[in-house]
């Protein structure tokens, strides 16, 4: 029988390949797997070859770089195995927790042309799929902190706008309310009293400027009923709310937070796409602080997926103090 | 359970001198050998991988207190392992599986949804991995994440001096290591602190 043509055969270290993918994959005859099986139980650093051949075969399932037909065999021949299922979680786990690492200071160059066959027709010949995805998130992230920087002055000067608009009607009324005192005591003696022009000093309250920050693990957080707590000053402009996901498998998420004692509040937003953060994945949503009030809060995470399924991933909640 | 099925102390030191005179080197071998049995079990679809490499063994240390002369231990014991192979999927064949009887953890799961405490054991096993990958060096750190990303390993090779073959299983090394470690902070929690 022919063997997968998965790479180039073009030494005999990538006929090895084929021959141990094909055996994972149950592409051999039987007689064919048997020699196979007989090699690696008879000689260890064959046995460790094909271990290592299997474990690139998952991380390559996992990160979507298998050909379709080979991924097609995986799916059918391998990932549907329980046998198997302690490996590809593994995988899943290493791939989680490797891509969150930092990235090198000075990182191993990655010649586009010597790359795999199946990756050589990309279109940006110089830059790899991989790399083109570090690329696109770090625009990604890059626009998302520009955007955000941009949200929060557009905000604070809106806030800062409005309060100096309600200073100003206030020191009108004053005003108001002062001549109107100086008119009915217009009679009366003023040696004592302030003269009328003489400026009046009002307390401004400064503007919020501050961010608060909470993160929050899916359903797991001990203690107090109500989950972790987090206290606003009026001085807190937003509060930042970090979820950790712990179920990466869907394409979006949509993000409710509501209040239990309150059914009029409800902050939703959807579309929302997990961040490698320092506990895994993150998703991360901004809310008004001098919008919420001090009482327990719950966050639904919902999963959504490109089929249009949507299901509740996780749950956090938390109280707010003022 | 057949006479080649009796297990002793006898059959078991033999076993393991034929796989190495020096007893330390001669554990590392079983261990060896154990694994290839176990990964043998496992790619023929066998639920219970490892109490059939285990069945393996008893019948070849039977077979060693019986005189048997064995030359090549590794050909022996695959000898061995096909047959046990075959009497596992005939005795599948006799006695209809049940999905009570598949190991824990191994049931076919109809339910997408985890429970809080599934979640909550994946959590700990992640915090156990990234753990663990803080306690390699930066370089195989690098080295694990770079390969994985699969961009160009013939390239990556290349760079580091040597061939495909040998990063390969330089990577499956550490990812053994990382798995022993995981494995060995899941037995004992206060092994390592987040």
């Amino acid at each position: 029988m022919q063997h997968l043509e998965f790479v180039v055969q073009s030494s005999s270290a990538d006929a090895e390949y084929n021959e141990a993918v094909s055996y994972l994959l149950k592409q051999l005859t039987e007689e064919e797997a048997e020699r196979f099986e007989e090699n690696y139980l008879s000689d260890h650093d064959a046995f460790e070859h094909l271990e290592a051949i299997e474990e690139e075969l998952i991380e390559d399932y996992l990160r979507d770089q298998l050909p379709g037909e080979i991924r097609e065999l995986f799916e059918t021949q391998y990932a549907n195995r329980p046998e198997n299922r302690e490996k590809i979680d593994f995988a899943k786990r290493l791939i989680i927790c490797s891509d969150s690492l930092p990235a090198r200071k000075a990182p191993i160059h990655i010649s586009p042309t010597h790359g795999p066959a199946r990756l050589r027709g990309f279109p940006f010949y110089s830059v790899t799929p991989a790399r083109a995805a570090s690329i696109a998130i770090i625009v990604l992230l890059i626009s998302v902190i520009l955007l955000g920087g941009y949200l929060f002055r557009r905000n604070r000067l809106a806030a800062e706008t409005q309060a100096r608009i309600e200073l100003e009607e206030r020191e009108r009324e004053l005003q108001k309310h002062l001549e109107s005192q100086q008119g009915s005591n217009k009679n009366q003696d003023d040696k004592n009293q302030p003269h009328p022009q003489e400026p009046r000093s009002v307390q401004q309250p400064a503007p919020p400027t501050f961010i608060a920050s909470l993160r929050l693990k899916p359903n797991t957080e001990r203690g107090a009923s109500g989950g972790k707590a987090v206290s606003l000053t009026s001085s807190t402009a937003w509060l930042k709310i970090s979820l950790v996901v712990s179920r990466p498998d869907y394409d979006s998420y949509n993000v409710t937070v509501r209040r239990p004692s309150d059914s009029r509040f409800n902050f939703s937003k959807a579309g929302l796409k997990p961040v490698h953060g320092r506990d895994g994945l993150v998703i991360t949503v901004n809310l008004p602080a001098q919008t919420l009030e001090a009482g327990l809060y719950v966050i639904d995470l919902e999963g959504a997926r490109a089929t249009g399924e949507r299901e509740i991933a996780h749950t956090y909640q938390f109280t707010l103090q003022k | 359970m057949s006479g080649q099925e009796a297990t002793g102390s006898d059959g078991f030191n033999s076993l393991l001198l034929m796989l190495d005179s020096n007893r330390e080197q001669a554990g590392i071998r079983y261990e060896e050998l154990r694994q290839r049995l176990i990964s043998y079990f496992r790619h023929r679809e066998c639920l219970t991988p490892e109490d059939l490499a285990d069945k393996t063994f008893t019948r070849v240390s039977g077979k060693l207190v019986e005189g048997e002369e064995i030359r090549n231990i590794g050909a022996f014991c695959f000898g061995v392992a096909r047959m046990i192979l075959k009497e596992h999927w005939t005795s599948l064949n006799k006695q209809p599986s049940s999905l009570t009887d598949l190991p824990a953890g191994q049931e076919p799961s109809c339910d997408p949804f985890r429970t809080e405490a599934e979640i909550e054991i994946e959590r700990q096993k992640l915090e156990r991995m990234e753990w663990c990958l803080d306690q390699l060096g930066d370089e195989d750190r690098q080295l694990l994440k770079d390969y994985s990303i699969g961009a160009n390993r013939e390239h990556l090779a290349r760079v580091l001096g040597t061939t495909l073959k040998n990063v390969r299983v330089k990577v499956h090394r550490l990812r053994e290591k990382l798995k022993k470690c995981v494995e060995a902070c899941s037995r004992d929690p206060n092994a390592y602190e987040i």
